[in-house]
């Protein structure tokens, strides 16, 4: 069972973009949104958001710019493009299925 | 589509790699004020959320380190700096340099020359139609060339064996011969004031360049027809000496003095004579004239 904090291998590119479908966010604002929406479960820590958001834009899933946000600072806003909507569906659409193929070893 | 993304990305970061480190600067540290706003809002002083802030992000260079190793130009980049590195060292201990780069040179010459001989000794093919269907008649290593008299079970046999061998046998398609040892010849163009220069020759039968399937590369090969009694006496020439020796003389009439010998077995019996150049062998076939006659 992975401790508090801990993200399945893989997992966080597809709930970066799951969190970028409903709106624009910055860092931060990701972070806090993949908490909130794991109950806390999931603490998404800089060094690994900032490689992912990285990876993310350069496949030309996210895109960047650069806006003022809601305390009048500068902010970093990612928004999903077309072909990140695309990978999501395809992401959630597989990890569906190993849910299911573990669910069912677990209660062989 | 994603690798070519990625190629571009690679590539856009490698243009502004200034521009790239400087706006992900502002990012982290535009995160690390959200996240003091946020703490504050809980009720601990500012000091304390920037303390809390900065002990989730960890060392910046760190998460910065993190994010640029993302693409292939990072390694890219880090393989300059590694040739660089390389490069100082090199220059640093010129004794060391200078010994690894003779090993180098002499290992890299020895496997070119090694490889060069095995090329020329096993690999190339002759360049004839079809090496594969060529085979020697006789036996011993040393068959091709009588130096100096003729020594031990050399395959070496008299025209009118040959002949009969030519006539009788039906396993190959032709048989060819050449003479037994290099003949050297006086050649010379016609009309020329230049005194005859001496080229290396043999005599060859003629079908002996239909047998290895070669074409003129300019005028004609001896054939058959040429190998008839009082048939006027021909010489082909190599292409080696004719580009070289002659210039790649367009007349075909060069000279070629020789001694014409009686193959009929009745004895040494020679004349002196003119050969008349018919044509030039194709390149690469043997380095040296050929003159050839009917006898």
């Amino acid at each position: 069972m992975p401790a508090k904090g801990d993200l399945v291998q893989g997992t966080l590119e597809m709930l970066i973009l799951k969190t970028l479908a409903l709106q624009p966010m910055h860092g931060f604002g990701i972070s806090v949104r993949i908490e909130q929406m794991s109950d806390g479960i999931f603490h998404v820590i800089p060094g690994s958001l900032f490689p992912a958001l990285n990876r993310l834009e350069r496949e030309g899933r996210i895109k960047g710019e650069w806006r003022s946000t809601e305390n009048n600072r500068r902010g970093r806003y990612y928004t999903l493009t077309d072909l990140g909507r695309r990978a999501l569906k395809e992401e959630v659409r597989a990890w569906g299925r190993q849910v299911e193929a573990v669910a069912r070893i677990l209660e062989a | 589509m994603l690798w070519l993304n990625r190629l571009i990305a690679g590539f856009s970061a490698l243009i502004s790699k200034r521009h790239k480190r400087a706006e992900l600067n502002e990012e982290l540290h535009a995160y690390l004020e959200a996240a003091v706003d946020e703490k504050m809002r809980t009720g601990i002083s500012e000091a304390e959320a920037w303390r809390r802030a900065r002990a989730e992000m960890g060392s910046l260079e760190t998460v910065k380190s993190k994010v640029s190793a993302v693409g292939w130009d990072s390694w890219f980049e880090s393989a300059v700096w590694d040739i660089r590195y390389g490069i100082r060292q090199l220059f640093r201990s010129p004794g060391f340099t200078a010994v690894a780069m003779l090993t180098l040179a002499l290992g890299i010459g020895a496997n070119t020359a090694v490889f060069t001989l095995v090329y020329g000794i096993v690999l190339k093919q002759l360049p004839i139609a079809h090496p594969e269907q060529l085979y020697r008649i006789g036996e011993g290593e040393l068959y091709c060339c009588e130096w100096g008299g003729l020594q031990g079970t050399w395959g070496t046999f008299d025209y009118p064996f040959y002949k009969h061998l030519r006539d009788t046998d039906g396993s190959f398609d032709q048989i060819g011969a050449f003479s037994a040892g290099l003949r050297t010849f006086n050649t010379r163009l016609p009309e020329s004031e230049r005194t005859a220069q001496t080229i290396d020759g043999e005599y060859v039968s003629g079908n002996y360049f239909a047998t290895l399937g070669l074409n003129a590369f300019r005028g004609r090969l001896i054939s058959s027809f040429d190998d008839k009694e009082n048939a006027p006496a021909v010489a082909v020439m190599g292409y080696w000496a004719w580009q070289h020796q002659y210039g790649r003389s367009v007349d075909h009439r060069i000279k070629v003095a020789g001694e014409r010998t009686a193959s009929s077995g009745r004895g040494n019996c020679t004349s002196r004579l003119l050969w008349s150049q018919v044509g030039t062998e194709p390149a690469g076939v043997v380095d040296s004239a050929k003159p050839g006659t009917s006898v």
